[in-house]
């Protein structure tokens, strides 16, 4: 038997060295301009981010551990480590309770964390990072939704199979 | 009844009809995306009212160019073909689950008024039509569209939700989420002498030197009454919703103005109308972000066969060309003057 897990579970299973894994399978996400734009594509929510929540979002994606995020976040923005930890935590079970990231298992890949600290000081003011979710689309989906199914498909298309 | 067999027994059928009715298959030929598409179509009210939302995409037969797409069409009610009647299953208003063949070669829709077939990889569609005096206004203003769409994807054309206009060739994409005011702007662009190529859905299509051409796929538009009425011009045109679901009248603008209607440009600006009160139209600069998150969902979530890859996409064209929200409020008739400012 299994049970799911809500997000007070989730985020006692959180610790500084927990790592994330992007959720490919189910979710397109985009940093622009200094602005986060994840799309989950099953469930038709999508989702905004920016300022140290885009920074957040670029770093547990990429698989570094929510202890080097909040070093990272403290180190760029000047804010105290306590609530580095306490939004990273906060956003990294969040993220995970919406299912655009998953909790990892094993050793985390090596980083270059100096490749990211090379971006320099953040040019805005830290604020609490909040994850901005729109569920416009995924109540018009759940009313009609285009193509149930097709997405999974493995044909690929013309271009991409080499067959064009 | 599975996908493949849907698509073979559809293009049997219509072998059938064309037999049939030999002297009454109308044959003609389109571009789409850039792309050679060719409509063999059985029946005179069906060949007289499918193909008017594709007017502007017509071309002269060219023998000698490649078929990128083969759409075949016949209504039944015109050539009645043996093999049963599918839509019996339905009832009034429903739409069955989309099928698609487990390799996803073929896909087939079944809709209250029509049945169609596609066969992605030898680019073939084939469409029973129940009755084409009874295709709701959607169906008529945007025949095919779901095939369609996959068929653009299927090239490697992503489709997005926007409208799009050219002044002097140089084209600019309106977008944001229904009621934003894509088709306001767009239609008053083209009635200011701006080309009109869409106002809801534009085949996007990446060139080698980074820039974006979009392609007009339709040229009909959906109009609420309150918005028709900002546009007399139209009304006359209009055809009027005949169902209670139906909530917008179709103008199929290639009756009205033909020579205003475009089939490619290059997109050379993102504009986001956004309604604000404002006193008259005004246009500022957005953030690449902001436009990305209203392009991107609409566009993406909408359409059956989104990837990952199309978010990609989408955020080139976002970054190859400057964004800008237009603030609409009064004034609407300085909206193509605003528009017009950006290539100055």
């Amino acid at each position: 038997m299994t049970f799911t897990l809500g997000f007070v579970e989730r985020k006692q299973m959180l610790r500084s060295d927990s790592w994330l894994v992007f959720n490919e399978e189910e979710v397109a996400a985009k940093v622009m301009d200094g602005e986060a734009i994840i799309i989950n594509l099953e469930s038709g929510m999508y989702y905004s981010m920016d300022g140290a929540g885009a920074d957040i979002w670029s770093l547990l994606s990429e698989g570094i551990t929510l202890g080097q995020v909040q070093t990272a976040i403290t180190s760029r923005y000047g804010v105290s480590a306590e609530d580095a930890a306490h939004d990273v935590e906060r956003l990294a079970a969040q993220l995970i309770e919406e299912r655009l990231l998953r909790l990892a298992e094993g050793a985390p890949k090596p980083i270059d964390m100096a490749a990211w600290a090379n971006g320099g000081p953040a040019t805005q003011p830290y604020s609490t990072p909040e994850l901005n979710a729109y569920r416009d689309m995924a109540d018009l989906l759940a009313l009609d939704p285009p193509m149930p199914g097709l997405r999974a498909t493995p044909w690929q298309g013309p271009e991409t199979d080499g067959n064009a | 009844m599975g996908a493949a067999q849907a698509y073979n027994s559809l293009a049997d059928r219509f072998s059938q009809a064309c037999h049939d009715r030999a002297v009454d298959v109308h044959e003609s030929f389109y571009i789409f995306g850039g792309r050679r598409v060719e409509f063999r179509v059985v029946g005179e009210n069906l060949s007289g009212r499918i193909l008017r939302p594709f007017a502007h995409l017509q071309v002269r037969e060219d023998a000698s160019a490649a078929i990128a797409l083969t759409v075949n069409m016949w209504d039944e009610t015109e050539i009645v073909t043996t093999g049963g009647n599918p839509f019996s299953n339905l009832q009034p208003g429903e739409m069955a689950p989309v099928e698609a063949s487990s390799d996803g070669r073929f896909v087939s829709y079944l809709r209250p008024e029509s049945w169609i077939g596609f066969d992605r990889r030898e680019r073939s569609i084939a469409t029973m039509i129940a009755d084409t005096n009874r295709l709701t206004l959607y169906e008529l203003g945007r025949p095919l569209h779901s095939p369609l769409l996959l068929w653009h994807r299927d090239l490697g054309l992503e489709t997005v939700h926007a409208g799009l206009v050219a002044l002097d060739g140089r084209g600019v994409l309106f977008v944001g989420e229904g009621g934003s005011g894509k088709s306001t702007a767009s239609l008053s662009c083209m009635f200011a002498g701006f080309s009109y190529l869409s106002d809801d859905y534009v085949g996007l299509e990446a060139l080698p030197d980074g820039s974006f051409d979009g392609h007009s796929l339709y040229c009909s538009t959906h109009l609420e009454p309150s918005q028709l009425r900002r546009f007399p011009e139209l009304a006359p045109l209009a055809q009027p919703a005949k169902l209670a679901r139906e909530d917008k009248w179709l103008v199929l603008l290639g009756d009205h103005c033909p020579e205003r209607l475009s089939r490619v440009a290059p997109i050379e600006h993102i504009v986001m109308p956004v309604v604000t009160g404002a006193s008259e139209p005004r246009m500022r600069v957005a953030r690449k972000g902001e436009a990305l998150l209203r392009l991107a969902p609409t566009s993406l979530l909408m359409l059956p066969h989104a990837r990952r890859d199309g978010l990609e996409i989408l955020g080139r064209l976002v970054e190859s060309v400057p964004c800008h929200w237009l603030e609409l409020g009064g004034a609407p008739e300085r909206i193509p003057d605003r528009v017009a400012q950006l290539f100055a």
